[in-house]
């Protein structure tokens, strides 16, 4: 009678005796296999050539000529509908959530005699925080995925990848990456989670630390709204509006130029190493199911994003309130940490105010203006805001008064502008990118490196325009 | 409901303690369903379109490989059985040690759904049938779910599904699940193979490899002895040989035994 | 049963783990160990050399044999650890990191001397327990078991004779990552083979002609192949095929290694299957081809490595 082990014993020595080549040959023959069956009950009509139209239209995506004008206008176009289609709603749920929600709020806090500290932390601070973030994000999410998981579904986006691979294979990444790059205009966090489709470790770890250089969806209303306040005014009559649209896709396009320079570093440094296989398939192209579409990736992308959001603004919003509220001598914590702060802010562009935002800001990018706005009534005392701590929304004449009042210059609105895409990722994103790295110091990582180019470039930037304007 | 003879046998099975718990190891909640149905198959082949129409869930996976990340779960009842549905990751293959091969192989193996579901793309057969063979050594309950017929017609190819269940040895359902076309023959033959007590027949892999043949055989033979009505032995020699190493600690172990054992229940 | 047990990490124990697989590679070459040979392969003194091995003999694991000294039973159990750890390492490498092929050796003597046993059975284990390593060498099994190959050398392999490469020695580097730039790796089909005068030898490498200098050619080990396994004449490379030509695949190259050989495999890019450049990037690289009626990108530098028969190639070689 054998024993287990006598069966492995067998086993291992039976190794030896195969062909070292076992594996490719194991693989031959049942490919074989597969391909006598599928002889015997496959009848073809036609011949073995792929649809005429697919085959057009691969031609077209994939020409020298063509792929790149296309690709930029595609994405233009999502941009466009993006910015533009999420006006109106986003009006509306700002008017419904945060004018007449916070109205009823307030009054429900007061006749019940609530506190003020209670109702300030609850209402100013946490509601309306939350308010913010999903009448300012929802709108645009709610286009931007439906649309990027058309173009998904549809097969465009493989071949966006194809395209674009030798250019990311130069640099060292992978052209997958293009793919999670796009996504992360959408939303970074949903772009590291993306990443997942590259299989080497050492490419993916690349795509997830580069992924905040795209320009998410929570930072594209500060950029549109600097632009269109500060430097658009910089233009001859007239061209006000597309010095502004160009400004911001300038910056979008700085964006991918850091992305593949950081790339290019990191795979020269730290994770360094051969570029991997890049076998991506390029599937048919499949008329998608726009209803079915809209609807699943409205529930699958949107509102888990959003969700996360609202998880982090939360806490963000009674962080406002409490910095604004609570009091070491005669100033407010805000206020102490925007007079310490502003001489080093001012060197490289920035004031105080911008950096307190963006610490209050970690978790989630959109309330940066909003927050800067709340801050500087704070701190300037100018008029327009509803208290201490109190988020508010205001047009843009109103805005640039009150910016200009704390010392802003069109420099300030430029090294904004670039601060915005350079710096540490939110705190979802950050979450995100330790869950799929499992790492803390690649986390670390990820935050710091956008944060130094941040600072670096802002710091050039002021220094320059200080010496020639 | 009056369950038959099978029907118990089977239920048994599903809440057999050691089954269950095994199950639970790989991290499934089986507790209030009747059986339990993975669902393989290529990536690109709309396998989680299927999953969704079965499941009556909304999933969203992209459209290139690799995308379907961790594994989806759904349930849904049929003539007034529960059934469990597990989407296992989309794979060319289940030879290599890529951690997507082995999660699907070692929940092929050791949780031993009841049906499996292997979904292939009508119009790209030859390719998609080298892993439905590769299933086919694990597992014989089975359904091929032949899906994108819809796409397979505009190229102008015809499948002939008598002549293809007859070579694998397996139901085939030609299906097209982005319309709902055959949804409803696929949760018929998932609900007789489910209920049905003896494997259908095996298909044998003619491995055409010098020695392989020989040194399967030992090997096969060997296991037999130690392990009598071992169900799938020559994948598991095939393993041994290929060196898998969660297989030679199951055979170590004796865990492979527990296999057995399970088979044998429905014939009591 | 000898067991053996193993140094405390540091650098005594490097010293007798190198002067053991000295002793080993001694052995399996059919010699006996000597001061003289120890402290030339080593590159050390021949007091280290001499301290070397008075700490072996007095651990049992060398026994002397007049000048000369052998592996004990537990000597040969622990220098093949040291052996599996290397080679176990240097699979990893090669399979699941990106480490470039020239680092793969120098890393491995590293690491051979840190890692525990229990580790290298981890990494063999996911790996699916390798048999060969990236040179073509055996890989000891954890219990122990190695077969003995010793294969005779390109530089007094007999002329006409056709072979497979079964090794390349990997030291000096300059001259291992020659060998890797002129496209040799184990397993790579070596044909009309014949030396020249200046000790070079000229051969047919997977159907391109090659001069291989003397240096490399001693680095280089072969195996014989069965007569009548010709290899067909005009074989080519999938990145020769233009946009809108049919090949028929021949089989990957050697040098298509570790994850990427797997998933062409699993794309069914296996001898006879049919591929066909179907449209290429804006960059001419990647190109996308239709095999087994599924469309693939793949990068220039991968078809490099799959060998492929064209049409009229195809016929001719059947006709024959």
């Amino acid at each position: 009678m054998k024993s287990k082990d006598d069966v492995l014993k067998e086993a291992g020595e039976l190794r030896w005796q195969l062909p070292q080549d076992l594996h490719d040959r194991i693989a031959e023959s049942i490919h074989g296999e597969a391909a006598r069956i599928a002889e015997r009950s496959v009848t073809r009509s036609g011949g073995d050539r792929r649809l005429a139209w697919q085959q057009a239209l691969d031609r077209l995506l994939t020409h020298p000529l063509t792929a790149f004008p296309i690709m930029i206008a595609v994405l233009g176009a999502i941009l466009w509908l993006t910015i533009v289609g999420a006006n109106v709603p986003s009006a509306m749920l700002g008017s419904l959530l945060v004018d007449k929600g916070h109205g009823w709020l307030s009054e429900l806090f007061v006749s019940v005699g609530a506190p003020w500290w209670l109702k300030g932390l609850l209402v100013d601070g946490m509601y309306l925080a939350t308010a913010w973030v999903i009448s300012v994000m929802l709108p645009p999410m709610a286009i931007f995925f439906p649309c990027f998981t058309l173009l998904e579904d549809f097969g465009y986006l493989p071949r966006v990848a194809f395209n674009l691979d030798r250019m990311f294979q130069r640099v060292g990444a992978h052209g997958k990456q293009a793919l999670t790059m796009a996504m992360g205009l959408g939303c970074n966090a949903a772009g590291v989670v993306a990443t997942r489709i590259i299989d080497s470790p050492r490419e993916r770890l690349i795509a997830i630390l580069t992924n905040n250089f795209s320009l998410c969806n929570g930072r594209w209303p500060t950029q549109i709204l600097m632009a269109g306040v500060f430097i658009g005014t910089l233009a001859p009559r007239g061209w006000g509006g597309s010095i502004a649209a160009l400004s911001v896709l300038a910056v979008a396009l700085l964006g991918f130029g850091f992305a593949m320079l950081s790339s290019w570093m990191l795979a020269r440094t730290v994770l360094r190493g051969e570029a991997s296989t890049f076998s991506l398939e390029l599937p048919p192209y499949r008329p998608p199911d726009f209803w079915k579409t809209l609807y699943t990736s409205v529930i699958d992308r949107t509102l888990i994003v959003l969700w996360r959001a609202v998880v982090f603004a939360l806490p963000a919003g009674a962080a406002i309130w409490l910095s604004a509220n609570v009091f070491i001598g005669d100033q407010s914590i805000a206020a102490w940490f925007v007079h310490g702060t502003d001489p080093f802010a001012r060197l490289i562009g920035l004031t105080g105010v911008i950096l307190l935002a963006y610490i209050v800001a970690i978790p989630a990018n959109e309330i940066v203006v909003p927050t800067i706005l709340m801050l500087t009534v704070l701190v300037t005392g100018a008029a327009g805001g509803q208290g201490a701590g109190v988020m508010f929304e205001t047009d843009p004449g109103n805005v640039r008064a009150i910016l200009e009042a704390d010392g802003w210059t069109s420099l300030t609105a430029m090294c904004l502008m670039l601060f915005s895409l350079c710096h540490n990722p939110c705190s979802t994103t950050l979450y995100t990118i330790y869950k799929e790295t499992r790492s803390w110091k690649w986390t670390a990582v990820s935050a710091l490196m956008p944060l130094v180019v941040g600072f670096v470039l802002c710091g050039l930037v002021a220094a320059a325009w200080k010496a020639f304007v | 409901m009056k369950p038959t003879s099978e029907h118990q046998a089977s239920e048994a099975c599903v809440t057999c303690p050691s089954r269950q718990g095994r199950l639970q190891k790989l991290g499934l909640r089986v507790d209030d369903s009747d059986f339990v149905i993975a669902l393989a198959g290529n990536p690109n082949t709309g396998k989680t379109t299927v999953f969704n129409a079965l499941t009556g869930l909304r999933m969203h996976t992209g459209n290139w490989p690799g995308k379907t990340v961790g594994r989806a779960e759904g349930g849904f009842s049929y003539e007034g059985k529960k059934y469990r549905m597990i989407d296992l990751p989309g794979t060319y293959s289940l030879l290599s040690a890529s951690p997507d091969e082995e999660v699907a192989r070692s929940f092929l193996l050791f949780g031993r759904p009841d049906v499996t579901v292997m979904v292939v793309d009508a119009s790209c057969m030859e390719r998609n049938l080298n892993l439905v063979l590769q299933v086919l050594q694990i597992t014989r309950r089975a359904v091929l779910c032949l899906n994108l017929m819809d796409e397979a017609r505009a190229h102008g190819l015809e499948v002939d599904t008598r002549n293809l269940a007859r070579d694998l040895g397996v139901p085939v359902v030609p299906c097209a699940a982005r319309s709902g076309e055959g949804i409803a023959d696929l949760l018929k033959e998932i609900s007789l193979m489910a209920a049905r007590a003896d494997d259908p027949s095996p298909r044998k892999l003619p491995l055409d490899v010098r020695g392989l043949t020989q040194a399967l055989d030992k090997v096969e033979a060997d296991l037999l002895e130690v392990f009598p009505g071992l169900p799938q032995p020559r994948w598991v020699a095939l393993r041994l040989l290929e060196g898998d190493r969660e297989i030679i600690d199951a055979v170590q172990s004796g865990e492979i035994g527990n296999l057995v054992e399970e088979r044998t229940m429905p014939q009591v | 049963m000898d067991g053996f047990t193993r140094e405390a990490p540091g650098a005594l124990r490097v010293l007798l783990e190198d002067a053991l697989k000295h002793a080993f590679d001694c052995d399996e070459a059919g010699r006996g160990a000597t001061l003289e040979s120890l402290a030339g392969a080593m590159g050390k003194s021949r007091e280290e050399a001499a301290t070397a091995l008075g700490e072996l003999r007095a651990r049992g694991l060398l026994v002397a044999a007049g000048d000369a000294h052998q592996l004990s039973e537990a000597g040969r159990k622990y220098a093949l650890q040291v052996v599996r750890n290397h080679r176990i390492f240097e699979t990893w490498l090669m399979r699941q990191t990106s480490t470039p092929a020239v680092d793969w050796h120098r890393e491995a003597h590293r690491e051979e001397h840190r890692l525990e046993a229990d580790e290298v059975n981890a990494m063999a284990d996911r790996m699916n327990n390798p048999r060969y390593d990236p040179h073509g060498d055996p890989i000891p099994t954890r219990e122990g078991l190695m077969p003995k190959r010793p294969l005779p050398s390109l530089a007094a392999w007999a002329d006409g004779v056709q072979a497979r490469i079964g090794h390349i020695e990997d030291e000096p580097e300059a001259l291992f990552r020659l060998a890797g730039a002129l496209g040799l790796a184990p397993g790579t089909r070596m044909d009309a083979i014949a030396h020249l005068a200046d000790g070079s030898v000229a051969a047919k490498v997977e159907g391109r002609e090659l001069v291989i200098p003397a240096a490399v050619a001693g680095l280089i080990h072969l195996i014989g192949i069965d007569v009548g396994d010709d290899l067909p004449e005009g074989l080519g490379r999938l990145s020769d095929l233009r946009v809108g030509e049919t090949a028929v695949v021949h089989g990957l190259a050697p040098s298509c290694v570790g994850p990427e050989r797997t998933r062409l495999l699993d794309l069914g890019v296996v001898p006879g299957t049919k591929i066909r450049c179907e449209f290429s990037s804006p960059f001419g690289s990647p190109k996308s081809y239709v095999i087994r009626g599924a469309m693939i990108g793949l990068r220039e530098s991968q078809a490099k490595r799959i060998l492929i028969l064209r049409p009229a190639e195809v016929s001719s070689s059947q006709k024959a």
